[in-house]
């Protein structure tokens, strides 16, 4: 080789180079995923089985396919342009469609938010803990945390803990299900017309899917500056994680369809939805669920109000960031507060269901998802924008009859609410 | 500097209009200056989306864009663009009433068959660059979002002056002003316009779509300190960077780089041609450069270092494999050296000449021929000595040096002892290698300046 060898030399990376340049690159998707099992997720697929058994199981399949291809693609977004999503929206459509969407992102997420402290409300009175104590309690240990504290660090505590979840797996295998039967059911579409059944459908889809998830990845990832040419490690990082959340969604689902459906018991309370960790942890599957429901509670909570806050000022143009002070970023400051105090307050009015709460945010979730899928894809595949990184036609056409059904499972739901 | 105008301009000719209709559509207000011109001023998105028509009545299109043309001071609108459906018409300004452009209901053309506007190359469509994208306001050094533009009409012409990023300019585009205005008014409060004068606007055309280069006002960005551009530089999309970096040269790039994040710093490398990146990468200080280059993923540095000059390469990796905490890693080869028989006024001249590139020129470094270190001889020295005495009669011959492997303790020992501003590293064999200066390395020192502070 010469001196002046100009070409750079391509070689293959060892094994441990990649892993360590996954891990490098890891986190958004996985975080976002772990987050995506909250007190909303928790609650509607306990409820899911223990309603309708493995009638409904049909729904995760297609719901976890579309759940990897949207986070793909917000992530490609991300990586590719290096620009958040509610930033990409506003250049793209202009400030009026940007700022009614934001509304309904804002009004969206805030149920969310209210799910999450509904989840700390119920996780304390299971310990015996009442509500006027555990909300208030967390709501301004949230708001410490991420403005004054170190969140970076709290956030692997939040993950280590989501290990909760490996409670569901293994009550599964206690129980020993008949594999055949929830292989079937897993890809035997059944479909009843009737509401509380298509409630139940879009509120998988949506808290399976929360339109929060994609705002919040596509700016985390544009966040790590994360090049290109990494591009295919990002990604894993994305499957992996909506694998994960899926498969203990299946168990979820599974478990409370076991215990729960076959013994008629219906979710009315957080210690109902406890009972279906029986199995495994007996007189204590409360505390056991008590604890996974209020660190999933919590881990939402830190990060809900603050993407929520983070979207919008970027989407209106105002300054945002926990680094900057409130005479800067006074929309900002005002937002993030106003959402966690309100949130907070709203749980504590007197006869509100908490699983009620839970469920119904997220079944808004799927209302508002197909208009964010419509959203995506026309940026995603918008050439000035994207440039070769936009979709390829099968993804398309997938996304397409994915938004097209979405579309129609939430008319027909509309619908009979009137009919039946 | 964003003027928080209350309803008032203050042109930077000096002249004042005072506007009226609070509480009614902001639209058109005529004034006279100082000067006896008339002026009037409208917001681009009083003109959007209206109906176009033709002389003879026949609907043409709706007001879809703005053709303006760079000038000395503001940009001029010369055309406008009619979109049908997806057709797209550009004409030229005059043919419309421009007096009344903001009043009227709908835009009505003055000529019957005008010509078709040929935009120049300084051209650019003001809707698609800056309309809801980011900007810089070099004024008060930060990225802001564009709600609206504010257009004068003045001696028969229209003009850009402003930059809207308010909370007014957002109302009014979402068609809410009246109301707010009105709100604001029964609780006793005006609504604050945040205008940026055109001057301060440094737009952001993304390399992909960008109608026109960036560098029309590079002279302005130049103004910011490099601090205050690494701050901009970290609210920017990855696009928005790339075409700052590139603007602003190598040399300014090196030094607003220094001051950015280093995910910033890595992701800006990486995505820059790799001979600008490796430009870059020289242009810095080399403990600096190594830093970042550290970073980078194992393919990248090595395009980047095929890209170097061998000097540069040298010294880079020399600081990479450098084990932490050992002088080599506060080295910088940036230093100046001479035969100890040159006279002064050789070394003088020497100094002139490499000056500018290098840092520290407090002292010069004699070799003999086998380029051995033997002496130092300070600048102090060289101006005070005979022009025509030789350096080996003057230097200091009694030196102070360091190895490459020497710890920070021992180097901090001997700054701290002898108050000397550098000091030269060498080889087993004496050669000059590189100098450690007080300043640059002070940073890394001080936690051992402070303990031996507190031995003593």
């Amino acid at each position: 080789m010469t001196e002046n060898e100009k070409i750079p030399v391509k070689r293959k990376r060892s094994f441990w180079a990649r892993i360590s340049l996954f891990l490098a690159v890891a986190g958004p998707g996985i975080i976002t995923a772990n987050v995506d099992n909250d007190a909303g997720g928790l609650t509607t697929y306990s409820q899911a089985g223990a309603h309708f058994g493995f009638h409904i199981l049909w729904a995760l399949l297609p719901t976890a396919v579309l759940l990897v291809m949207i986070q793909e693609m917000v992530n490609r977004m991300g990586v590719a342009t290096g620009q958040g999503l509610s930033d990409m929206i506003r250049e793209r459509f202009g400030v009026k469609l940007t700022f009614y969407l934001m509304i309904l992102v804002l009004g969206t997420n805030f149920g969310n938010v209210m799910a999450e402290f509904a989840g700390i409300a119920s996780a304390g009175e299971l310990f015996g803990v009442s509500r006027f104590i555990t909300v208030p309690f967390c709501a301004a240990l949230v708001w410490l945390l991420i403005l004054k504290g170190n969140y970076k660090s709290v956030e692997k505590v939040f993950l280590v803990a989501c290990i909760f979840y490996a409670a569901y797996p293994i009550t599964f295998f206690l129980l020993k299900p008949d594999l055949k039967a929830v292989g079937e059911a897993l890809i035997r579409p059944e479909i009843e017309f009737s509401a509380p059944y298509l409630a139940m459908v879009i509120g998988i889809v949506g808290t399976t899917i929360a339109p929060w998830m994609q705002f919040y990845q596509q700016a985390s990832v544009a966040e790590k500056n994360l090049s290109i040419q990494d591009y295919g490690y990002s990604r894993l990082d994305t499957i992996v994680g909506c694998i994960v959340v899926n498969a203990v969604a299946v168990c979820i689902i599974v478990v409370c369809a076991l215990t729960l459906h076959k013994a008629g018991i219906m979710i009315e309370s957080a210690g109902d939805a406890a009972r279906s960790l029986i199995p495994l942890a007996g007189k204590s599957s409360a505390f056991l669920f008590a604890f996974g429901l209020w660190n999933a509670s919590l881990f939402a909570a830190s990060i809900l109000p603050l993407s929520t806050s983070y979207t919008i000022c970027e989407a209106l143009g105002w300054e945002s960031g926990v680094d900057k002070d409130f005479k800067t970023a006074p929309q900002f400051y005002t937002l993030y507060t106003a959402i966690i105090v309100f949130g907070a307050v709203s749980i504590l009015l007197p006869g509100l269901s908490l699983v009620g709460i839970m469920f119904w945010s997220q079944v808004i979730n799927g209302l508002l998802l197909p208009v964010i899928l419509v959203v995506i894809l026309s940026l995603v595949n918008d050439k000035l924008l994207m440039g070769e990184y936009v979709n390829g036609r099968f993804y398309n056409v997938s996304c397409w009859i994915a938004a097209a059904a979405l579309t129609l499972i939430s008319i027909a739901y509309v619908l009979s609410l009137f009919v039946v | 500097m964003a003027i928080q105008a209350h309803n008032t301009y203050h042109g930077s000719d000096g002249i004042d209009a005072q506007l009226k209709g609070i509480g009614d559509k902001q639209v058109l207000q005529l004034s006279v200056g100082e000067d006896g011109i008339e002026r009037s001023f409208c917001y681009l998105s009083d003109l959007l989306g209206k109906r176009v028509y033709s002389k003879d009545g026949k609907y043409m299109g709706n007001f879809n864009d703005i053709v303006a043309v760079l000038h000395e001071k503001r940009p001029e609108i010369r055309g406008f663009i009619v979109a049908r459906r997806s057709s797209k018409l550009t004409l030229p300004i005059e043919c419309i009433d421009l007096m009344n452009l903001a009043v009227l209901r709908e835009v009505r053309l003055m000529q019957r068959e005008p010509h078709l506007y040929q935009p120049s190359k300084k051209g650019f469509l003001v809707r698609q660059m800056l309309y809801d994208r980011q900007i810089v306001d070099v004024g008060g050094a930060k990225v802001e979002r564009v709600n609206d533009i504010r257009i004068m009409f003045s001696n028969g012409r229209l003009f850009l002056v402003q930059v809207d990023v308010g909370f007014t300019g957002l109302v009014r585009r979402l068609g809410f002003e009246r109301g707010v205005r009105w709100l604001a008014k029964t609780a006793g409060k005006e609504p604050k316009d945040n205008l940026i004068e055109w001057r301060f606007v440094q737009p952001l055309p993304e390399t992909a779509t960008g109608p026109i280069s960036l560098s029309l006002r590079q002279e302005q960005i130049k103004q910011l300190h490099a601090g205050e551009l690494a701050d901009i530089l970290e609210d920017l999309d990855r696009s928005e960077r790339l075409s700052l970096v590139q603007s602003i040269g190598v040399e300014d790039a090196a030094d607003v780089l220094k001051e950015a994040d280093l995910s910033v710093q890595t992701s800006i490398l990486r995505d820059l041609d790799t001979e600008l990146a490796a430009d870059i990468l020289e242009e810095m200080e080399p403990a600096v450069a190594a830093d970042i280059f550290e970073k980078l993923p194992t393919e990248a540095q090595e395009s980047l270092l095929a890209a170097m000059e061998d000097e540069e390469r040298a010294q880079i990796e020399l600081l990479v494999q450098a084990a932490p905490e050992s002088v080599a890693s506060l080295m910088t080869v940036d230093f100046i050296s001479c035969p100890e028989s040159y006279t002064c006024s050789q070394a003088l001249a020497l100094l002139r000449q490499y000056a500018d590139e290098i840092e520290s020129i407090t002292y010069v470094f004699c070799t003999n021929e086998e380029l051995n270190l033997r002496g130092v001889v300070s600048l102090r020295n060289l101006i005070l000595s005979e022009p025509s005495a030789s350096l080996i009669e003057i230097m200091n011959q009694r030196l102070v040096t360091l190895g490459l492997d020497d710890d920070w303790d021992s180097a901090a020992n001997l700054f701290l002892k002898l108050r000397f501003k550098a000091l030269p590293v060498v080889d087993a064999d004496n050669h000059m290698l590189g100098i450690v200066t007080f300043m640059h390395s002070f940073d890394e020192l001080l936690p051992y300046y402070s303990k031996l502070a507190g031995r003593t």
